[in-house]
């Protein structure tokens, strides 16, 4: 302290008497040193951050433009045919009739069919590995877990066509290219993902709680209760999430469900999805025909935005 | 021994059903239409997708782990988008990636539009990778460089990068291994060449889109498909391998 004020008494005079002045005028009681002008701009830079606010809001809204991109070249689609043209059943786009209903139901029946599966086998592997998390076996399974995770999509989907429906077909009768293939499929394909973040948010519980876990086993609630009052953004969340990994799931849907334009009776049938749709026809697609895909890709992304913010004021709060 | 396996008898199945799985592909390797291009390609449009993200994805995770601090309402879009960037399809990524790079800026069927596209799949995955190694950092030495005059962004391309390379290595080979994962995203926005790329304009076929031709469009592709994904298998496991290996050589503390 001494020594710096000393050398600035000798060499800046002008500069340390101002400083000071802005010292008593702010009354600030940290040290500071003698700087040279780029110190002074990194301190600017980094303290105040006047940039940094505009990069990332800069980033944001190329986000936000890119998100609403298929909207702005589906308007045409939008204003031109009437809503109770494309909510019916029939999908016959050189008639002009572009139908989402099958779609979206066939979409809508995969998640109702897989979503508890995928979180009912998530939710026991998970548990099983909390309870076993001293085990030398426990870094070897979250590291197959992740392998998992980011695997191919088309390598499950291959898998599934030379395993699961010679199976169901044996079982069955029929193609095999059904509803049912197309849930084993995705259930395998989702449950590394949800497994892995019930195990994290459960991990970050046992941390909050940590020494409570034995003392709340002799009250009412049981494991899984306690863990769901203590973290519901977590579980909410990775239902939300899981919701749209399935709704969204292009490629297995594709190979296994045999694309039939139909809504499933039973679930030995094959159907359609959203998703798989947009894939497979827009390679020929033209003029209204490739709109109406653009429009489907709104509705799905209407669609997911509205789940995924279904609990946007606890999203802000945490 | 039986009580071990009693004890954790779910992720003993879990490990039997991963062998069998992987035990479907095991059969005599087939290559016939598989080329070099293909695999250059495939790792140059994945690798600069990684590259390119890496820098932005790594401020926006300062900002979710509470380096840099910024008006409340910033931070929660921030946040929000990032969540909501997760959950979006990547087949919607596709239709975007379609519209505004391959129609709108007239970038073609290209590596480029390829990599734009990869870019907006690969942003969640890295930012919430870097955040997860982000916020401890915060909380260990946060204060001491507050204390020793170093701003948020010193703290973030000087620090960081300092003490804990393995970390974001292992961060980046997650989304190494996100971009090579994805199939739907980048079907719309490559082409289908074959061909050797000479620039990055050129069309080419990633790897994953490949081995769905082969499996569904060309008859008799059936094998090759087969063989390809057990290599692509093994190299992920590689992947995931390799960076706890090199953990132990670089690692700070």
């Amino acid at each position: 302290m001494n020594s710096s004020t000393q050398v600035k008494g000798t060499a800046h005079t002008e500069h340390y008497r101002l400083e000071n002045k802005q010292r008593r005028h702010t009354d600030s009681t940290c040290a500071s040193s003698a700087k040279t002008s780029f110190e002074i701009f990194l301190k600017a830079v980094n303290e105040n951050l006047y940039g940094m606010k505009f990069i990332v809001l800069f980033l944001m809204l190329i986000l936000v433009f890119l998100l609403a991109y298929p909207l702005v070249s589906s308007w045409d689609f939008f204003a031109d045919i009437p809503i109770s043209n494309w909510l019916s059943f029939d999908w016959e786009p050189e008639d002009e009739s572009f139908g989402m209903g099958i779609q979206l139901t066939g979409s809508l029946l995969l998640v109702l069919t897989t979503l508890p599966l995928a979180l009912l086998m998530g939710w026991i592997i998970s548990l099983q590995l909390v309870d076993n998390r001293k085990n030398w076996l426990n870094p070897a399974i979250v590291g197959i877990l992740e392998v998992w995770i980011s695997l191919p999509s088309i390598i499950i989907g291959i898998w599934a066509i030379i395993q699961i429906i010679p199976t169901v077909r044996g079982i069955f009768g029929g193609t095999g290219y059904s509803l049912l293939a197309a849930t084993i499929g995705m259930t395998v394909f989702i449950t590394p993902t949800c497994t892995l973040l019930f195990y994290r948010s459960y991990l970050t519980h046992l941390d909050q709680y940590q020494g409570l876990e034995n003392s709340f086993q002799m009250s009412v609630l049981s494991r899984s209760e306690l863990f769901i009052k203590s973290q519901p953004t977590a579980v909410i969340g990775t239902i939300n999430y899981i919701f749209c990994r399935i709704f969204g799931e292009t490629m297995v849907v594709l190979m296994v469900s045999g694309n039939s334009l139909q809504v499933p009776g039973n679930l030995l049938e094959g159907f359609r999805t959203l998703t798989a749709t947009i894939a497979m026809e827009m390679a020929y697609a033209a003029d209204m025909h490739a709109t109406a895909l653009f429009a489907m890709a709104t509705v799905a992304i209407v669609f997911i935005l509205v789940v995924l913010l279904v609990q946007y004021k606890r999203l802000i709060d945490a | 021994m039986l009580k071990i396996i009693k004890q954790s008898w779910i992720l003993w199945l879990y490990m039997l059903m991963t062998a069998s799985i992987i035990a479907i592909f095991i059969k005599p390797l087939h290559f016939e239409y598989t080329t070099a291009g293909i695999i250059v390609g495939t790792i140059i449009t994945t690798v600069g997708a990684v590259l390119i993200s890496a820098l932005p994805a790594y401020l926006i995770a300062g900002v979710m782990a509470g380096i840099i601090h910024l008006p409340k309402w910033l931070q929660s879009i921030t946040s929000v988008l990032v969540y909501i960037l997760a959950g979006m399809p990547s087949i919607i990524l596709g239709v975007i990636g379609f519209l505004l790079f391959s129609n709108t800026l007239g970038l073609g069927w290209s590596m480029l539009s390829a990599m734009l596209t990869l870019i907006m799949l690969l942003y969640p995955t890295l930012v919430t990778a870097f955040s997860q190694l982000l916020r401890p950092f915060n909380q260990r030495y946060g204060m001491a460089a507050k204390s020793f005059d170093i701003g948020p962004l010193e703290f973030l391309f000087r620090l960081s990068p300092a003490y804990q390379k393995s970390k974001i290595l292992e961060a980046l080979i997650l989304g190494w291994a996100t971009s090579l994962g994805d199939t739907a995203a980048v079907m719309l926005t490559c082409g289908t060449l074959t061909s050797f790329p000479e620039s990055i304009l050129d069309s080419i076929r990633l790897l994953n889109y490949h081995i769905y031709l082969l499996a569904m469009d060309i008859p008799g592709g059936m094998p090759e498909a087969r063989s390809l994904s057990l290599l692509l298998i093994i190299f992920l496991l590689f992947l995931f391998i390799i960076p706890r290996l090199i953990h132990h050589y670089l690692s700070e503390d």
